[in-house]
């Protein structure tokens, strides 16, 4: 366990679709600059219980603070904030397929920040270099392999420096 | 939601050296503020900046950027640039970035936008290829048709019911609101002339001999067409850009008969179905029409139907929309099956998929209405 105050902490979550309850009682805590996984088999929940934390479907039940603030008690608004603030990559990298990878890192970029063109295309190599795809800036996501497409959703997911990185 | 904040920076000019310190934080909020401020203190322009980093608490990637964008900026003008300061953690973050290799070009991106003459032989490949993947697709569509006729018990029934509610009876609103207004209109359009000769009774002739040989069976399957056409492109489309395809090929299974001859066979039955609903309903709004505009009494415009309509103008309308019903659900399919890559393509071959199956029922619908002229 770190120290100082949980980044993510969670109390008596209800996961679950609808009224179906997957998961009860989840609690736990992670601290700034742990590696926290959570394991299960196949249809467990793990992917309800994420999409709970990163503010994309409502719990059933419980709480979840990120950075100290209830994801859930708070407007849309307020959501987005905290939204703002973490970095997700997704089972299938959720890259928008009509951009290039250098667009799909850049679409944060050129959204939250005011950084003028030249300083979000260095910005975007030094993300892409990160992930060892230096080179493919050009490229569609339906033109890179599974793994390549993986690495530039990282990319993507660590655009804007997040102090929460999910990766599902 | 963009994030623009002023850095706090001092800018010391001694001699023909700028020193630029900033304060506190420098990240994603306030680079731009921060480099702006540098670059507007660059006139008269110094031989040497240096960046004291010293005085800074916190530095993210907008930072770092910052740093290599000032780097470039005044090697490319000639002006020596240094950085001094940085905390060890900074420090050890800019080395993280390497500069050397972020400046090796990027792989040039495949061709996407060929030239004129590229574009023309891609062009007649593709109506090539199309050819033959046609040929291919009516192949097993038929070895398909065959099977399900051959060993009923081999065929998905599950699906079949599934899509014929779907293609069918979900269908049943919108074909019944656009075949009553396509009677309406025509009978409307058509007692504003026959009114003149006094020849009123006969706008039942005409909505009912129009809609039972042409207009029923082609409104409904362009309707159909962009239903269930679109739908069935949708779905294999996607089916195959996520990889399900591939999963039923090397699974050893056939899916012309997962997924094409259910489709196939739910709209040769629901079709020619909607058909003739199609016809009533249309008919009952040419009936609405003439009782209320032409005081025709609704007894004698439904005489007038009947002996009008004669059964073999039922059955070209029938035999059309079973023709119509293969080509919908084939090219939809077909066009389902081109898909490739991503989302977009999806959206390509389900546009496709309603432009191809609406081109096809009006020429199969042509084609039809010379036969049955002639026999």
């Amino acid at each position: 366990m770190g120290g100082g105050e949980a980044v993510i902490r969670v109390r008596d979550l209800v996961a679950g679709y609808g009224e179906r309850a997957i998961l009860e009682g989840v609690s736990f805590d992670v601290y700034r600059g742990e590696i926290f996984g959570i394991l299960g088999g196949s249809g467990c929940g793990k992917s309800t219980l994420l999409k709970h934390l990163i503010g994309l479907r409502p719990p059933l039940g419980g709480q979840v603070w990120l950075y100290g603030q209830d994801l859930w008690a708070g407007t849309e608004d307020d959501r987005r904030r905290l939204q703002r603030r973490i970095g997700v990559l997704f089972q299938s990298a959720g890259l928008l397929a009509s951009l290039t990878v250098a667009e799909n890192v850049a679409l944060p970029l050129e959204e939250y920040t005011d950084l003028p063109p030249d300083m979000i295309a260095l910005l975007v190599r030094m993300k892409l270099n990160l992930v060892k795809l230096l080179g493919f800036e050009s490229y569609l996501p339906a033109e890179i392999s599974g793994g390549m497409k993986k690495r530039a959703g990282l990319a993507r997911a660590m655009a804007l420096d997040p102090g929460i990185l999910f990766i599902d | 939601m963009r994030a623009t904040q002023t850095a706090d920076v001092s800018l010391v000019q001694e001699g023909a050296v700028l020193t630029a310190i900033p304060r506190g934080r420098l990240d994603f909020g306030n680079a731009r503020s921060a480099l702006d401020q540098i670059v507007r203190a660059l006139q008269p322009r110094p031989s040497e900046v240096v960046l004291d980093l010293s005085r800074i608490t916190y530095l993210d990637s907008g930072g770092g950027a910052l740093v290599m964008a000032l780097r470039e900026r005044l090697q490319r003008e000639g002006i020596r640039f240094f950085v001094r300061g940085a905390p060890p953690n900074v420090q050890a973050f800019l080395l993280l970035i390497d500069q050397q290799s972020l400046r090796a070009p990027a792989l040039p991106a495949p061709v996407r936008t060929p030239g004129p003459i590229m574009r023309l032989g891609a062009g007649a490949l593709k109506a090539f290829q199309d050819l033959r993947e046609l040929i291919a697709f009516t192949g097993n569509l038929v070895l398909g048709l065959r099977d399900a006729l051959l060993h009923p018990g081999r065929l998905r029934w599950r699906e079949l019911w599934v899509y014929m509610e779907r293609t069918g009876v979900d269908a049943l609103p919108i074909v019944s609101l656009i075949s009553f207004l396509v009677g309406m209109i025509m009978a409307f359009q058509a007692a504003v002339q026959m009114a003149q000769f006094g020849a009123d009774i006969y706008v039942a002739n005409l909505v009912a001999l129009v809609l039972v040989r042409e207009l029923g069976p082609l409104v409904t399957a362009i309707i159909v067409a962009g239903r269930s056409g679109a739908a069935f492109a949708a779905e294999i489309g996607t089916m195959k850009v996520s990889e399900e395809i591939d999963a039923l090929h090397v699974m050893g299974l056939d899916e012309t008969r997962f997924l094409v001859t259910p489709k196939v066979l739910a709209l040769l039955v629901m079709l020619p179905c909607l058909t003739l609903f199609a016809d009533l309903v249309g008919i009952a709004g040419g009936l609405v029409v003439a009782t209320a505009w032409l005081d025709l009494p609704a007894t004698v415009y439904m005489r007038q139907t009947r002996i009008s309509l004669v059964p073999w103008d039922l059955y070209t309308g029938l035999i059309k929309s079973i023709a119509f019903s293969v080509l919908v659900a084939g090219v939809g399919c077909l066009r389902g099956f081109q898909a490739e890559g991503g989302a977009d393509s999806v959206g390509q071959v389900t546009t496709s998929a309603v432009v191809s199956g609406i081109f096809l029922i009006i020429l199969a619908d042509a084609v039809f209405t010379v036969l049955f002229h002639y026999w």
